[in-house]
């Protein structure tokens, strides 16, 4: 009885003194946040291999049961296909015309000669597993020259930041995270703000004047002044707009232009010549 | 020893799953968080101070895959072992409904933890109750699967009594 309660004195003890000591690495990792990502690329570098080997598990059961699916309705669509067999023809043509354009496309999105960067197409392979950051995984670390401070972009717009990098996978902040910012310029009014992550699905753009002329549909597009992301990329349309009483800014929310959800393909920029270069220093000043 | 190793594994493994989980689409509301069962497992079968030491190895496994803050979700797992560890003696965590029923609080109480450390540091713009007790109610339909998990280890390493008190308990 006496040495289970010494046991629980002991427990209470070390409890208190981890959770003292969680919270001052909490305020520690709060002002320094490279604590987090070089501890996250340790994880990353253990979690990426088996995150990788369970996509191509995922793949693999999916093609299966397609192929599964297929085979089943191939009885029944055969009658109906074979009525179709001449007309098919014609479109297959078309279809490896479509193909054809297809890799180019591909060819030319790799290469992001529109935009004038260069960059790396990578696989989402993962997202944040406790849901409360907004990020994700991508299957492409510093093994391939990705670095931390990266921007990953999507051909509908901005994804987010790189934030950490292990030897084969990288974690990506998504810009719709609370922590993310991003200086962006409202076409049409060219109205210069920050867009910060504001929820699921929503961001919100802020330092904009009350007497700033917005309205619902106007896109925000990529300043290039942070000199993260390249210039000119869509990062949202301005859903709702609200023009309060009081206060110097107005109220707007800007709905991303990609579908974070749905990610199975990024680019991450490695060099831009839109992104403006830092300025020179001033000798002597 | 080699059961808090296999915990810590097990933990891992379960982290994989929920970016797994989130990944395919899992809604954040129904994503299971099973580190807390992992600690409900510890404060029952392990009053120990290994035993917290491994729950706040956890926290910070935990905290280490998002890259943001390290230490709330650490302070959080050992705050509920903490809690846990006083109850241990009353509760009859073998049966698959009290396993749930202490889950799902824990979850609510870790995440409670997690978000006000996480908002105070402004690592989160702030939590919403229903994906906490979307959270909580996940965790707590998946934990006695992973509680028989961790408890078929326990079995194998200390083959005379996984716990102190459970027969007391029982009765």
């Amino acid at each position: 009885m006496r040495q289970e309660i010494s046991t629980r004195t002991h427990v209470a003890v070390a409890s208190l003194c981890l959770f003292l000591a969680s919270l001052f690495l909490t305020a520690y990792s709060a002002r320094n946040r490279a604590v987090a990502t070089i501890g996250n690329s340790v994880v990353l570098a253990l979690v990426s291999p088996v995150s990788q080997l369970a996509e191509m598990v995922r793949d693999g059961i999916g093609n299966v049961w397609g192929r599964y699916v297929y085979l089943v309705d191939a009885s029944s669509d055969n009658e109906r296909l074979a009525g179709r067999v001449q007309e098919l023809e014609g479109q297959l043509s078309v279809l490896r015309e479509f193909e054809r354009e297809n890799e180019r496309l591909r060819q030319l999105l790799n290469f992001s000669v529109d935009h004038g960067f260069r960059s790396m197409g990578a696989s989402v392979i993962g997202s944040d597993p406790s849901g409360w950051i907004r990020g994700i995984v991508i299957d492409r670390g510093s093994a391939h020259g990705v670095r931390q401070g990266m921007a990953v972009v999507h051909s509908k717009g901005i994804v987010g930041q790189v934030v950490s990098v292990s030897s084969n996978s990288s974690r990506v902040l998504l810009v719709n995270d609370h922590s993310s910012g991003v200086d962006v310029v409202v076409q049409g009014s060219r109205a210069r703000g920050v867009v910060e992550g504001a929820g699921e699905r929503m961001c919100e753009l802020k330092f904009i004047t009350r007497e700033t002329p917005l309205k619902v549909g106007d896109v925000a597009i990529t300043s290039g002044m942070d000199r993260v992301f390249p210039k000119g990329l869509v990062v949202g349309t301005v859903s709702e707009v609200n023009v309060q009483s009081g206060g110097l800014f107005q109220t707007v929310e800007v709905k991303p232009a990609v579908d974070f959800s749905r990610l199975e393909e990024v680019l991450v920029v490695l060099s831009s010549a839109e992104i403006a270069p830092p300025p020179p220093s001033k000798k002597g000043a | 020893m080699m059961k808090r190793a296999y915990v810590l594994g097990i933990g891992l493994l379960l982290v994989i799953a929920q970016g797994l989980l989130h990944h395919l689409g899992l809604p954040t509301w129904v994503l299971p968080q099973g580190l807390v069962t992992c600690v409900v497992f510890l404060a029952f079968y392990d009053c120990s101070v290994l035993g917290v030491a491994t729950a706040f190895l956890l926290g910070i496994l935990l905290d280490l895959t998002s890259a943001t803050l390290v230490g709330p979700w650490a302070a959080a797992f050992v705050a509920v072992y903490l809690g846990l560890t006083f109850l241990s003696q009353r509760l009859f965590v073998e049966s698959p409904l009290v396993a749930m029923m202490v889950t799902g609080v824990s979850m609510m109480v870790a995440g409670s933890i997690y978000l006000l450390l996480a908002f105070e540091y402004q690592a989160i713009s702030g939590g919403d109750l229903a994906t906490l007790l979307g959270q909580a109610l996940a965790s707590a339909l998946v934990s006695p699967l992973i509680l028989r998990a961790l408890a078929r280890v326990g079995r194998k390493s200390n083959p005379v009594a996984l716990r102190r008190g459970s027969v007391i308990s029982a009765v």
